[in-house]
């Protein structure tokens, strides 16, 4: 039957794929209850559409980061993509560069840097790991750079790895005819398996836990590219992140797979935007299935979204082509959410265009 | 086995209809949240039953733009009522007239205008698209006055169809013995097979998508029938619409078709009603599937509501016995809210007389 929504891709995933992979993807931490929430609290926010508005021209341009962009849906960075499909992180840079938007390339890719740069033209960030050894995170950096990656999304909320018991369960690690791309020749680019989630002993290993804010000044001195802090939930660390020199923010719970019982980013959203007033753009990730998932995520203030399991659902179940529909039918959606809700251009999105359980009184509007 | 709720007619019409035609009536946009809502909604509304009144008459008749009905309950419009039943829109004339209330026809109705207007005396409104064509509406519009029509309900909610995922999936199109008779001979009257929902194709190719506060008073050049604007869902555009000469607003959201996750219309009634403040009356439709949801759609402050799926379902099951039956349901059920809620006449039913989720403090009245 003809796919109509991007969720619908979770399912024909879970048919295609071995277990330990599919669960890999979907799970979140322990109880799950962030997983669920991602997509409750967006159910939570509700329009206001305002009517009579000329929509006969909609334009859903953006620039990020000086960057001009299609659509503000762009591509999270999601791990080890060969194990959805052997196309892996070529067809998710393919599809990306097709759809005109930015795509995020995870530190644990199955493909390199310089191999999914020999994808052709594209606007590309890298997603970055702190490693203990330091001349690793400098190496890849550069090569990043030189591969005409245009920005580090640095992942600051994983100094451990978060509990996804069917990873646990599993035994989950990195198939053996897998490579860690970035890393190969390192030592690093196998994964060994554990009494555990061979993902959680890699990390126990590999990972700095003495990461801290010092660090995003240090990433300054070995780079040039501007640096997005990936896992920002409070306007505490909003306002430390812009001292820090960060040049935007992703609002993210790393799709509920850290922390349990963090709240959805759509609801931790808006604190964030507040303390940042204005100065560096901020993102969101986690939960956006729907045109109307992007539109509340804009609403609220963020200057875009990224999405993860749709992409790695998608190519599990048809690749490349799948991956293209996914960014088809989120702006599809995201046009028509814009037209019947009387917004002509991304600047026409305000916070009057929704209501959320927070605005008091509830149900009287703003004037 | 007898009937004895309106809802009942669902399960026989969805019995009885194709899959094709049964899911276009029944189907909301996407992920449905607003057809559930327009439902929940109105449960979340408690009364405030007043005793020991006398309740031996209860008056339920009301005037809508001058003119006398015997209670506040209409037939909102609905397309194509001739997939539901061969006798379409003729039953459902015969059944509104015969209950002393309003039929409001559908722009895409299979029974042109005249044709309605033949079926003899009775309080009708016509609901009118706007077309890219202008020419076309104007002839339409003054056919409408010609035949009897004492209003124009404005859908302003559609610029673009809504995503009805199974009218994509079943590729939903007009049946091919069917026509939408206000069309015929237009070339407008057909609808072609498309590789989505036809209706959605339809609508792009013809429907106005630059629709705005303008042309309701273009509109107000070319006929002297009252204009109620229908689709309104946020106090803004209540105000604007009265600027613009409406005569009415309905609160509606186009039976959740349209754009998901906006709120039940029973939830934007009250803000719509406030910011009127009595200068024209207001309008619901959405979810009223009781009597006692009348009831809370006149506390909160509506002239009078619409209801449009159980006419479908009744006339798919019945014919125009079923639409009034359906009709005499609701008038039986409301006039029974009315004696156990202590009112005797329509301006009785206060906002005293419920209790919802915005009140505060939640339980205690408002003195």
């Amino acid at each position: 039957m003809e796919i109509t929504n991007v969720t619908e891709y979770d399912a024909i995933a879970k048919a295609k794929l071995p277990k330990m992979v599919y669960d890999y993807y979907a799970s979140g931490a322990e109880d799950q209850w962030t997983l669920q929430e991602n997509r409750n609290a967006f159910a939570r926010i509700l329009f206001r559409p305002r009517i009579l508005i000329d929509v006969n021209k909609i334009d859903m341009a953006t620039t990020v980061l000086g960057f001009k962009i299609s659509m503000p849906i762009m591509v999270a960075p999601t791990a080890f993509q060969k194990m959805a499909h052997p196309d892996g992180e070529y067809a998710t840079a393919r599809a990306a560069s097709a759809a005109g938007t930015i795509m995020t390339l995870s530190s644990w890719a199955t493909s390199s840097v310089e191999e999914v740069a020999s994808t052709g033209p594209g606007i590309r960030f890298f997603q970055l790991y702190v490693y203990k050894n330091r001349k690793v995170v400098e190496q890849l950096v550069r090569r990043a750079e030189k591969a005409g990656f245009k920005a580090i999304a640095l992942t600051v909320d994983t100094p451990r790895l978060g509990r996804r018991e069917s990873d646990i369960k599993n035994r989950f690690t990195l198939p053996p005819n897998l490579t860690l791309k970035n890393f190969e020749g390192l030592d690093l680019g196998k994964m060994d398996e554990a009494n555990d989630s061979g993902l959680a002993s890699y990390v126990a290993g590999q990972i700095d836990r003495t990461l801290s804010w010092k660090d995003i000044q240090w990433l300054q001195t070995i780079t040039n590219m501007p640096i997005l802090v990936k896992g920002v939930l409070t306007g505490e660390d909003a306002r430390i992140a812009i001292q820090a020199g960060a040049a935007g923010i992703i609002v993210s719970n790393h799709g509920a797979r850290q922390l349990d019982y963090v709240p959805a980013t759509i609801s931790a959203l808006e604190e964030v935007v507040k303390a940042t007033q204005g100065r560096v753009p901020v993102f969101l990730d986690g939960g956006v299935r729907r045109g109307t998932d992007v539109f509340k995520a804009l609403a609220l203030g963020a200057s875009g979204i990224f999405i993860g399991r749709p992409v790695v659902f998608a190519l599990a179940a048809e690749g490349e082509a799948g991956v293209k529909k996914v960014l088809q039918m989120l702006r599809d959606e995201f046009e028509l959410t814009m037209a019947l809700s009387g917004c002509r251009s991304l600047s026409e999105i305000t916070r009057n265009h929704i209501v959320t359980e927070w605005d008091t009184p509830r149900h009287l509007p703003r004037l």
